[in-house]
């Protein structure tokens, strides 16, 4: 055995960790009995129930191989920067500039994408969003740096 | 109100051109993302949720639905031509379409997998018709223990039978659960899970989560996977015609398969997937010469094909009779009709019988209107494919920001939207399921609610649930389901020791 089946040893630790969480931080609700539920009955007993399944895909998972685990890092860090980059920047940037901010961070995660090509997918992307969101469905956004 | 009167009604309804607009934007874009790979009717519809505020209900169902059976329409081009299912439940159209097409009947294929979704779909829609109504009366019946045990079921169904071990799906049901505990307690008025964010007070915002746990983590890995090589063929009206001998083949096996679609349709927790491949395995099993599947056999796509589409309307049945959703589709679809703040349940039929007939009139009109967008204008969407997907997802992902601020303008939801991706692509990598969860997500308050109100009802007794006989029915169903997934698990793990024990002796 020299590969445990880390796939569902972490997701199953991660998953029993996130349910012991919840039923603790939960104890700050009211519990109240089955006759009358509190407010913390229901997300204690989920809590519990998360955290006995978690341990129930984790515990036998470490007795037997799987497969590895791959993590497309790069990828998954320029997707997220793209959407974080654009809920922090569409109110100071507007529309049109965090559109592209957005579809530039995001087409690095292409190994097949230029910079002629990146620019060229900004600007269409940014001119589709604005006449579909901006025109189109006339949705209360700033357009640019300068708009109100 | 008669079946009859109904379709009447419905049709004054469906026919409103508000309805007949969205009703093609639906099937057409459902059609778009069928074809393409790396986009599914899931992550669609939840872009297109927050349109929904602005457009009247029923346009807004009829739109949202014409996505989910345009898609199935769509999914099997990508299978055909390019070995590469554009939805996962036209996967099984790629084991006989793709030789179709190697042996230059791809025209052909497209065609007859046409014509079987569209078999498929009518009479689904049928079945739609003459099962709702009695299911929704039956429903009516129910107190708010055989609601909290039905939903119950429904939920363990659908974590058994998702792809995978059943623990896993069992935990993201749960997961799903606690996260639709976020936000206001609607009996005590307490916030739940709130961290001092006045966000989440209100909870986690549906079109977030859907389109984190789907979008984000579909496009995540769907960049820089190769895609097949680009299509070659070109279709014409010619190449499209079957010989005699192809429509002969699959008239029985297009109704076999529309019967297994209808019935894992309707059925909580089953859906399209498992109907399109059981409908596969039935031909395959019961072909005089079956060792003609996987060589581009007529029934290999025929009859998963009219499955699918079958399954695809059927699983309306619950939806609409009884506001039980069956798969995270139907959870979204709920989840629409809520936004609208119109109950589902089976008072929909009778208090918004325009509602509930007009859905299922559009069903019948978005067919055909599928029909025409798939058979004269196949070349369009076969020059679709190919679009490099390096080009179309910064795009998606813009629109996914976009759509997700717009449901209350405010970029909190938008890094909500992250943070949820994040935890949708660990599961990814991690192999567990998402669908399970957004089916708890949604039905989490509804059992929350029916709990308490039925343990109050009878006074904290447990008992309850076991004294009720619908109750007691849903429940013995449900455990069945569950210890049959165990002793099924368990094999499997055994098996595996054995295996490994075995290589460990050579």
């Amino acid at each position: 055995m020299k590969h445990k089946d880390m796939q569902d040893v972490l997701g199953g630790l991660g998953l029993a960790a996130l349910g012991v969480f919840a039923a603790v931080y939960a104890q700050r609700y009211e519990f109240g009995d089955l006759n009358r539920m509190g407010a913390g009955y229901f997300p204690v007993t989920l809590g519990v129930l998360l955290t006995v399944l978690g341990l129930m895909i984790a515990v036998p998972a470490f007795f037997r191989s799987g497969p590895a685990i791959q993590v497309k890092w790069k990828t998954f860090a320029l997707v997220m920067a793209s959407i974080v980059a654009f809920a922090l920047t569409l109110k100071v940037l507007g529309l049109i500039l965090a559109t592209m901010l957005s579809v530039v961070l995001a087409t690095l995660a292409d190994n097949d994408t230029r910079w002629k090509g990146r620019l060229m997918i900004a600007v269409g992307v940014a001119a589709v969003t604005y006449l579909v969101f901006g025109l189109g469905l006339s949705m209360i956004l700033p357009i640019w740096p300068w708009s109100p | 109100m008669d079946i009859l009167n109904g379709l009447m009604l419905g049709l004054d309804s469906a026919l409103q051109p508000v309805t007949l607009l969205y009703c093609f934007i639906g099937v057409f874009l459902g059609t778009l993302i069928g074809v393409l790979p790396g986009i599914g009717a899931l992550a669609t519809i939840s872009l297109l949720l927050p349109i929904t505020y602005h457009i009247p209900p029923t346009a807004a169902i009829v739109m949202l639905a014409g996505v989910y059976y345009g898609a199935q329409y769509g999914g099997s081009t990508a299978s055909i031509l390019l070995n590469l299912p554009g939805t996962p439940s036209s996967a099984v159209a790629c084991l006989d379409g793709y030789p179709m097409a190697k042996q230059g009947r791809a025209g052909v294929a497209l065609f007859m997998t046409t014509i079987a979704s569209f078999v498929g779909s009518m009479l689904g829609i049928l079945a739609l018709i003459l099962f709702s109504p009695a299911i929704a009366e039956l429903g009516l019946k129910f107190g708010a223990a055989e609601y909290f045990a039905m939903m119950l079921l429904g939920l363990i169904a659908a974590s058994a039978l998702a792809s995978g071990s059943p623990a896993k799906g069992l935990s993201m049901v749960v997961l799903g659960l606690l996260l639709g505990t976020v936000g206001t307690d609607v009996n005590s008025g307490q916030a739940r899970f709130d961290f001092g964010i006045p966000e989440l007070m209100d909870g986690i915002n549906l079109v977030a989560l859907a389109m984190g746990m789907f979008g984000i983590a579909e496009v995540v890995s769907s960049i820089n996977q190769v895609r097949g090589s680009d299509v070659k063929e070109k279709i014409s009206m010619r190449s499209m015609t079957p010989t005699r001998k192809d429509v002969k083949d699959s008239i029985m096996p297009m109704l076999r398969g529309t019967g297994i679609g209808s019935f894992f349709g309707a059925l909580p927790g089953t859906g399209a997937s498992i109907a399109s491949f059981m409908s596969y395995a039935v031909e395959k099993k019961i072909a005089k010469d079956p060792s003609r599947f996987g060589n581009g056999a007529i029934e290999g796509i025929t009859a998963p094909e009219a499955a699918n589409n079958a399954a695809a309307q059927t699983a309306f049945v619950p939806t609409l009779s009884l506001g039980i959703p069956g798969d995270a589709v139907m959870a979204l679809m709920l989840g629409a009709l809520i936004i609208h703040g119109i109950q589902p349940g089976p008072m929909l039929m009778s208090q918004q019988p325009d509602l509930f007939w007009g859905l299922i009139v559009s069903f019948g009109i978005g067919n055909i209107m599928l029909m025409v967008l798939n058979l004269p204008l196949i070349g369009m969407w076969v020059a679709i494919l190919r679009i490099p997907y390096r080009v179309l997802f910064p795009a998606i992902l813009v629109f996914i920001s976009l759509g997700v601020y717009s449901v209350n303008n405010n970029t909190f939801d938008v890094l909500m939207v992250a943070a949820i991706g994040s935890m949708g692509y660990l599961l990814a990598v991690f192999k567990f399921e998402a669908a399970p969860l957004l089916l708890g997500f949604v039905l989490g308050p509804l059992m929350e609610e029916n709990l308490r109100r039925a343990l109050l009802l009878s006074r904290g007794e447990l008992s309850t649930f076991i004294e009720r006989p619908i109750s007691a029915g849903f429940l013995a169903f449900g455990a069945a389901i569950l210890l049959w997934s165990a002793w099924g698990s368990l094999k499997e793990f055994m098996r595996a020791r054995e295996k490994e024990a075995d290589a460990q002796q050579v």
